[in-house]
């Protein structure tokens, strides 16, 4: 369909469905779904999906048509990991039946899944997790831990990378397994993050959790490769590039520098010359990883660029988002560590302290620099010494090492 | 280069490039090393022009020369990038500016703009003054109306080919605001210093207007300052992009090819993590260069701001990446032989002209209206 007249069509709906988000707080997770089926009513779900799996079938620049259009309104704000890095995984890798079966559940908003990937032991090394499956029978029973899944708490499903096979290679002896949160055996913890009270990230423990033969996601031994493909929808979605686009605020909407001049404001003297820099400093930075998101999603769209461009992206957020926090805290000066109102962490301090998340959470920077280099560019791998033996030996050899 | 490119811009580039591999190889560069002057200079201008490049921004109707699309910015954009990437010297941001402005006017000056398109004539765009002032208002040079003349005083400073031009378009306060004024070099009255430069394949100097006298026509009473001045700076901009971008491959090159402790340098998380971030910075030079040019092809309100974001932006970050390169390369990309250093001396340069990051930071803190000081006085 053509761009302009979708555009139009689905002003003329939003107007009529939805609700301005101005003044509203962000929605709880039931909302979150009601609003979510109520996009799908209206046709606006799942809008680059398959027909057959209860998408319509258009292209990413049609879903980044239609945010655009409903940036003002009163939108899903915690489906983003069911919407953009599952569901478009689980159409890379899972069965057509298993599609059937989820995907239009996932596009309205009655399921909503999260990651199970990263685990106490390790992060970065992905491929190194020790949740382990075991087979009985025609079940598999899953023990084991993961961590920072955001959101698990409300979600119904989570993607859960494991071990099945101890003397494969590292990367071989995995499978991804469709987990039900609300299976017996499953615990779910929050984290307070540094500043004390956000709690979007959680720990799952797994105690038996015994799931059927339906729940493996590909193919026995065959979890990496999925993993792969959620971890480059990640990346594209946080980048707001790929099925991510639009479900992150971006555009000159959301490029501002207010919450810096409010915080400047508590600090109660004029703004020099000093400050000026700092705050354009802040807002060109805001704007370029803006316009170089634009760039690369006109490279997708033209098939001049292929592979993980959203890790780029995600790396100048990381960075992005560091020196902004920076920027505030030195505006701030002594109104950033000591203030008068009732607030916990003052104007500036939650940001300050959450500086580093986007350059930690969902690959690090260093991980983001090393699939750059090694993905667009081309650039050799470092030797790793776990390579060409089996999981288990690289356990003895790491257990040898520590004694 | 943008991805977005119609097939006619995409053949366009393609022959500049052939064009500049075939007669301008980066060993061909030595001869014109601190020599971007005289005749030779003018030799190679009019070979450029031959394929095009004085005339983009032609109005229609000047003969063989003409604009090559609806979007000539873009056009012009996409030459600078690619010459700008071989390091070609060229007068091509003098030329365009000068074309721009008569374009907007085709009855003033019609014999120079003649001269000027078929390269006959060089043209240098005379903006800055000493101590770093670009911004229009900013400017201390005068035309006086002394009955059918104009009388020029002032001090132009960093015009590029200054020594060689024909003609400058000076940019100067009128009574009503400032003005673009056409002063052929040799008036009396106006005296050109060559300056000794960083960048050893493009030449500065200095112009003293003291009562210099030209016809009143000399006004292009139609041309637009502000827009010749965005113009000019998006061809820059453009230029310093194609450098980057050419000095990043070349050190790229060297990163997969150089061997040390039995495996490519470039495998090293050391130097890889580091190239990550130039990939970075190299690519949101290319984002935020293409918008700032669609913002003032377009004409769009947000020009001068983006304008101003691009100039940032590339302005650290050219100068960063150009040193990071040097250090990838280590001991080769200290020395006069290899070509880093031209890179480093371009894009250096190219930052300090037209404004450095500084000064267009506090332009966009005064844009954005930091100090809140239009709504104070909008009451609201």
């Amino acid at each position: 369909m053509d761009l302009e007249q979708y555009r139009s069509e689905a002003r003329a709906w939003l107007a009529a469905a939805m609700r301005p988000k101005a003044g509203l707080p962000l929605p709880t997770d039931a909302e979150d779904r009601a609003l979510q089926a109520k996009l799908a009513d209206g046709g606006y779900a799942g809008i680059a999906f398959p027909v057959e799996y209860g998408g319509r079938g258009l292209t990413l620049k049609h879903q980044e048509v239609f945010y655009e259009e409903a940036e003002p309104y009163e939108l899903p704000s915690g489906l983003r990991v069911s919407l953009a890095m599952i569901a478009p995984t689980l159409l890379d890798c899972a069965s057509p039946e298993f599609l059937a079966e989820h995907m239009p559940r996932i596009i309205r908003g009655e399921e909503k899944w999260i990651q199970l990937l990263s685990e106490p032991s390790g992060g970065s090394d992905l491929a190194g997790v020790l949740t382990r499956a075991t087979q009985d029978g025609d079940e598999w029973v899953i023990n084991g831990s993961k961590v920072w899944s955001t959101d698990a708490t409300s979600a119904d499903y989570g993607l859960c990378l494991a071990r099945n096979d101890f003397d494969l290679p590292k990367h071989h002896g995995l499978t991804m397994f469709a987990l039900p949160l609300r299976a017996p055996g499953v615990t779910i913890n929050r984290i307070a993050k540094s500043d004390g009270w956000d709690q979007e990230f959680c720990q799952e423990f797994f105690d038996d959790v015994r799931l059927g033969p339906d729940a493996v996601v590909g193919q026995v031994n065959e979890g990496w490769p999925v993993a792969q493909r959620l971890l480059v929808h990640e990346r594209n979605t946080t980048g707001g590039v790929g099925y991510g686009v639009g479900l992150h605020p971006k555009g000159k909407q959301a490029v501002s520098i207010d919450d810096l001049l409010a915080a400047v404001a508590t600090r109660g003297t004029a703004i020099s010359q000093a400050d000026e820099q700092l705050l354009a400093e802040a807002y060109v930075n805001s704007v370029v990883l803006d316009q170089l998101s634009e760039r690369i999603m006109t490279g997708f769209g033209t098939g001049a660029l292929t592979g993980p461009w959203g890790s780029l992206l995600k790396l100048g957020a990381g960075l992005r988002n560091h020196r902004r926090a920076e920027i505030a805290i030195e505006l701030c000066g002594p109104a950033a560590v000591a203030w008068e109102d009732g607030s916990d962490n003052g104007p500036v301090g939650s940001a300050w302290l959450n500086a580093m998340v986007v350059s930690v959470a969902g690959g690090t920077n260093e991980m983001q620099r090393n699939t750059v280099t090694e993905r667009l560019l081309g650039l050799p791998r470092e030797p790793a010494d776990d390579r060409g033996i089996s999981f288990s030996e690289s356990l003895r050899r790491r257990l040898t090492a520590n004694t | 280069m943008r991805f977005d490119l119609t097939e006619e811009r995409r053949s366009l580039a393609d022959i500049v490039a052939q064009f500049l591999a075939k007669e301008l190889p980066s060993t061909e560069l030595r001869p014109w090393l601190g020599a971007v002057s005289g005749r030779a200079y003018r030799d190679w201008w009019r070979r450029c022009g031959g394929l095009g490049w004085s005339g983009i921004f032609a109005p229609p109707g000047t003969g063989e020369y003409g604009p090559l699309s609806e979007a000539p910015l873009l056009d012009a954009a996409l030459v600078a990038e690619v010459s700008g990437r071989a390091l070609c010297p060229s007068p091509l941001v003098g030329t365009s500016a000068a074309v721009a402005a008569l374009a907007a006017d085709p009855g003033t000056a019609a014999s120079i703009l003649a001269a000027v398109l078929d390269c006959t004539s060089i043209a240098a765009y005379a903006l800055e003054e000493p101590g770093g002032v670009w911004e229009l208002d900013e400017l201390a040079t005068t035309a006086r109306v002394e009955g059918n003349e104009l009388v020029i005083d002032g001090t132009k400073a960093m015009v590029a080919d200054a020594g060689t031009a024909d003609v400058l378009l000076v940019a100067c306060h009128l009574d009503n605001g400032v003005g673009l004024v056409l002063v052929p070099a040799q008036t009396a009255g106006t005296t050109v210093h060559e300056q000794r430069g960083l960048d050893l394949l493009r030449s500065f100097g200095t112009v003293r207007f003291e009562g210099a006298r030209v016809g009143r026509d000399a006004l292009i009473a139609k041309a637009d300052p502000p827009s010749v001045l965005q113009l000019a700076t998006c061809l820059q901009l453009a230029e310093t992009v194609g450098a980057l971008d050419s000095l990043f491959d070349l050190t790229l090159a060297y990163a997969r090819s150089r061997y040390a402790f039995g495996r490519p340098i470039g495998s090293f998380q050391a130097l890889k993590h580091r190239i990550a971030d130039l990939l970075l910075s190299v690519e949101g030079c290319k984002g935020t260069v293409d918008a700032a040019i669609d913002a003032v092809s377009a004409g769009s309100p947000d020009s001068d701001l983006l304008v101003s974001v691009a100039k940032v932006y590339v302005g650290d970050r050219c100068v960063q990446v150009a040193q990071q390169c040097t250090q990838i390369l280590g001991g080769i990309g200290l020395t006069w032989e290899h070509d880093a250093h031209l890179y480093l001396r371009r894009v250096t340069t190219n930052r300090a002209v037209f404004g450095t990051p500084e000064q267009h930071r506090a332009r966009i803190a005064r844009l954005l209206d930091v100090k809140g000081q239009k709504r104070g006085e909008d009451g609201s």
